[in-house]
C-alpha cells in the first residue's frame, strides 16, 4: 500500500518541481485536504465512490488557486525558488492550523466502504483485503492513464519539454502560464486522491500531511526530480524497503529509507533515472 | 433637635473609622492586605497537533480554577491562570515558562501534554524553585532526572504498563505476551515495565516488535507481531500512530489470535478511529467518561465540561482538572505558597477528586491512582457518540507503580530529603 500512496503523492511533488522548479513544500497538504474533502462528502452523501471524484476535484480547484493567487506572484523574481520553498512552507504550516480551526477535535473517523470490507483471500499468514488489493488497482490503472497524459497529448509534451527546458519552451510562445497551472493542479488532485484511498486506514488528522511529504522527497530525490519513471521505481522502491524491513528487521524500520536514498545517490547522483540537465537550472 | 456635643461627634467618627478599617474600599482593603491573585501558570501547546488535547485541558484548568475560587480561593486569595502557548516545542515552552515564572510571578508551573515540553518545563521549574506538575505522563521518575519541586500527578509509563499486565494476569487472558510499539523512547519505558512484571508473574515475554513513529501502513509489522503466537499482544501507540494502528490491527484480525491491549488510549483516538475500530481491544486509561455514574464529583464535573466543551472529557482532561485542584488545595491547606512548604504537603498527600482514592507517593512524586481497564464497544452496542468502551476493571495501588528503589530512590524518606 505505502509504495501506491507514495507514488500518487510524490509524482505530482516531481512534476511540479521539474517544471516549476518549485520545492513545494504544500503538496502534503493537499493530501491531508483531500481526505479531508473526501470525509467531507461521505458525509455529506454517505458515499465513498463520489469522494473519489469530489476530494481531488475540489483540491484541484484549490491548487489552481494557490497556483495562480500565490505562487504566480514569485516566478521570475530574484532567488525565486527560496521564495518558492518560504511561501509553500508558509502554507503547510497554515493550512493545518485551519483545518483544526474549522473541523475540530483532531481526527476523523473515515470507514472502508462496505463494499470492499473482508478478506479476498490469504497470503502465507496474511488475510490479504479487498480495500488494499483496490488501492493496487486503482493505482495500477491510473498510472498508465498518466503515463498517456504525459506522453501522447500536447499537454504532457508541453509539460516534458518545460521539465527539460524551461525557457526555450517559452521562446517558442507556447503558453507556459497555463500549463503551469494546469500541472500544479494535476498534482494537487493525484496528492487529494491519495489522500482519500488512504484514509480508511489511518488517522485523517491535520498533520497526515507532513509525514507523507518526507517519503516523498526521498522518493523524488531516490527515482530521480521530474521523471515519471523515477518516481514510480523510487515509490515502489522506498515502500517496499519499508515493508521489508517491517517484516524481517523492523528496528532498521526508521532509518532503512534514508539508507536507500544514501546508496542510490552514491551510485546514482542525479536518482536511478534522473537525466543530466533535467531540472538542474 | 438636640446640639450635638463634642463626645457623640467623637463616638461617631471612632466607629465610622473601625467600620471602614473592618470593611473598608475592596481596592483599598485587596491592597492593603495584599490580596492579590494567586496565578497559575499554564504551558501547553495551543498551537500544534495537540491543540485540541491542549484546548480540553484549558477547560479542566478553568473549570477546577472556578472550583477552588468558589470554595473561597487560597487563603482567601482568588485564583487565576495564566496561559502561554508552548508551539509544541520545547524551546518555546521553555522560554514560555521562564516568562510566567519571572514576568507573570505564577506560583505553580502546570502543563505539558508530551515528554519534550515537561522535560523544559522541569528544567524552568527546577531552576527557579518553583512547584511543577505535568498534565501528561509522569515520566521522568528517576533518580538523577528529577528535582523536588517536580510533580506528576498523570499515570507514569511503569503504573500503565504494570497495571494493562496485571489485569491480563488477573483475568488469565494468558501468559506469553508481546508487543507492538512505536520506537522512541516512551514507548521503551513500557517495554522495561512489562518485561520486569511478566519476569515477577511468570510470563513469557516475547519482545518487541517496533514501528517507527508516524507509521502509515502498520501491515508489514503484523505478521512477525502473528509468529510470535502470544496471548496477550500490547500495543504501545499515541495519537495519529495509535488510530491507523487499531484500524490495521482490526483489518489483520489480530484480535481473533490474541487479546490485544492497548497499554494507553484517549477518548481523541477512539472518536478518530470511528466506531466499533476498538471492538474487543482492551485499553487502559487515567479516567473514563463512566466514572460519573460511580462518583458524583465525576459527575459534576462530566456536566460541566460537556456544557464547556459540547463533548464529553477525556481521561487525560480528567487529570488535568485534579491536577489543578491538587496544588491549589495543598496550599490552601499549609497557607502558604512558599514552595517549599507546599511541596513537603504535597509528599504523601492522600485525596480523591474524580475517580478512587490517590496519594501522591513521598520517595518519588508518583501518584499512585487506579488505571482503568476498558473494553471497546461494537458500534451497534454504543449509547452515544462518546461511548466507545466499558469499564472491566480498576487495577491500582501500589503494586501497579516501579519501587522507590527501582528509580533509585530511599523508599523511606520523602524525595525533598533525598535531592
Amino acid at each position: 500500500m505505502n509504495g501506491c500512496i507514495l507514488i500518487l503523492v510524490a509524482l505530482g511533488l516531481s512534476i511540479v518541481f521539474g517544471l516549476m522548479g518549485i520545492i513545494n513544500f504544500a503538496h502534503g497538504i493537499f493530501y491531508m485536504l483531500g481526505a479531508y474533502a473526501g470525509w467531507l462528502t461521505v458525509q455529506v452523501t454517505g458515499s465513498f465512490w463520489l469522494a473519489l471524484l469530489t476530494a481531488p476535484a475540489a483540491v484541484g480547484l484549490l491548487g489552481i488557486l494557490v497556483e495562480r493567487g500565490v505562487l504566480q506572484r514569485i516566478y521570475g523574481t530574484k532567488n525565486a525558488t527560496f521564495a518558492g520553498v518560504l511561501v509553500t512552507y508558509g502554507l503547510a504550516i497554515m493550512i493545518p492550523d485551519l483545518v483544526r480551526m474549522t473541523f475540530g477535535r483532531p481526527g476523523k473517523p473515515f470507514a472502508v466502504p462496505a463494499a470492499l470490507t473482508g478478506s479476498l483471500f490469504r497470503l502465507g499468514e496474511i488475510d490479504v483485503h479487498a480495500y488494499r488489493v483496490f488501492i493496487l488497482g486503482v493505482t495500477a490503472v491510473l498510472l498508465p492513464l498518466l503515463w498517456l497524459l504525459l506522453n501522447r497529448t500536447n499537454l504532457g509534451l508541453v509539460i516534458r519539454a518545460g521539465t527539460s527546458d524551461n525557457l526555450m519552451v517559452q521562446l517558442l510562445g507556447i503558453n507556459v502560464a497555463q500549463t503551469w497551472t494546469i500541472t500544479y493542479a494535476l498534482g494537487a488532485a493525484l496528492a487529494a486522491f491519495a489522500g482519500v484511498i488512504t484514509a480508511p486506514l489511518v488517522a485523517v488528522a491535520p498533520e497526515m500531511g507532513g509525514l507523507v511529504l518526507i517519503e516523498c522527497f526521498i522518493v523524488t530525490v531516490v527515482g530521480g526530480m521530474g521523471t515519471f519513471l523515477g518516481v514510480v521505481a523510487g515509490g515502489l522502491l522506498i515502500g517496499e524497503a519499508l515493508a521489508l524491513t517491517g517484516m524481517l528487521y523492523d528496528v532498521l524500520a526508521d532509518v532503512v529509507i534514508y539508507l536507500a536514498m544514501a546508496l542510490v545517490l552514491l551510485v546514482r547522483p542525479r536518482g536511478l533515472f534522473g537525466q543530466e540537465g533535467m531540472s538542474e537550472e | 433637635m438636640s446640639p450635638t456635643s463634642r463626645r457623640t461627634i467623637l463616638k461617631t467618627l471612632a466607629g465610622a473609622g473601625a467600620a471602614t478599617a473592618v470593611s473598608g474600599f475592596p481596592f483599598v482593603n485587596r491592597l492593603a492586605l495584599g490580596q492579590q491573585a494567586v496565578k497559575v501558570g499554564v504551558v501547553v501547546p495551543q498551537t500544534g497537533p495537540m491543540a485540541l488535547e491542549a484546548q480540553e485541558m484549558l477547560a479542566a484548568t478553568q473549570i477546577a480554577v472556578e472550583d477552588i475560587n468558589a470554595a473561597g480561593g487560597v487563603m482567601g486569595r482568588k485564583v487565576e491562570t495564566v496561559i502561554r502557548d508552548s508551539e509544541f516545542k520545547p524551546e518555546v515552552a521553555k522560554r514560555k515558562a521562564t516568562e510566567l515564572i519571572e514576568v507573570e510571578k505564577a506560583a505553580f508551573l502546570v502543563g505539558a501534554i508530551v515528554g519534550f515540553e515537561g522535560i523544559a518545563m522541569a528544567e524552568v521549574g527546577c531552576k527557579n524553585d518553583v512547584i511543577v506538575c505535568f498534565f501528561g505522563q509522569n515520566f521522568l521518575t528517576v533518580k538523577g532526572k528529577m528535582c523536588k519541586y517536580q510533580f506528576g500527578n498523570n499515570l507514569t509509563p511503569y503504573q500503565t504498563a504494570a497495571a494493562a499486565a496485571n489485569f491480563v494476569n488477573e483475568q488469565k487472558m494468558g501468559k506469553k505476551w508481546h508487543m507492538l510499539a512505536n520506537n522512541y523512547s516512551w514507548p521503551q519505558m513500557f517495554e522495561r515495565a512489562y518485561t520486569l512484571v511478566a519476569k515477577q508473574v511468570g510470563a513469557d515475554w516475547t519482545g518487541v516488535t517496533w514501528a517507527p513513529l508516524g507509521t502509515r501502513d502498520f501491515l508489514p509489522f503484523l505478521p512477525k507481531v502473528a509468529a510470535a503466537k502470544a496471548d496477550v499482544v500490547f500495543i504501545t501507540t499515541w495519537a495519529a500512530d495509535q488510530v491507523a494502528c487499531a484500524k490495521q490491527v482490526q483489518e489483520f484480525g489480530l484480535a481473533r489470535q490474541a487479546r490485544v491491549i492497548h497499554s494507553i488510549t484517549e477518548l481523541t483516538f477512539a472518536e478518530a478511529a470511528g466506531p466499533g475500530v476498538y471492538e474487543n481491544f482492551y485499553s487502559g486509561m487515567p479516567w473514563y467518561w463512566h466514572l460519573k455514574d460511580k462518583f458524583p464529583a465525576a459527575k459534576r464535573y462530566y456536566d460541566r465540561h460537556v456544557a464547556l466543551r459540547k463533548r464529553a472529557p477525556g481521561g487525560y482532561t480528567a487529570s488535568t482538572y485534579s491536577t489543578v485542584r491538587l496544588l491549589l488545595e495543598t496550599a490552601n491547606d499549609v497557607k502558604s505558597l512558599e514552595t517549599d512548604k507546599v511541596a513537603r504537603a504535597l509528599e504523601g498527600r492522600k485525596f480523591q477528586h474524580l475517580k478512587g482514592p490517590e496519594q501522591i507517593r513521598a520517595c518519588d512524586h508518583v501518584n499512585i491512582q487506579d488505571v482503568y481497564l476498558c473494553r471497546g464497544k461494537a458500534a451497534s452496542a454504543m449509547k452515544d457518540a462518546w461511548d466507545f468502551f466499558d469499564i472491566v476493571q480498576a487495577v491500582g495501588g501500589e503494586g501497579t507503580a516501579e519501587s522507590c528503589e527501582g528509580e533509585g530512590f530511599d523508599p523511606k524518606k520523602p524525595l525533598s530529603q533525598q535531592i
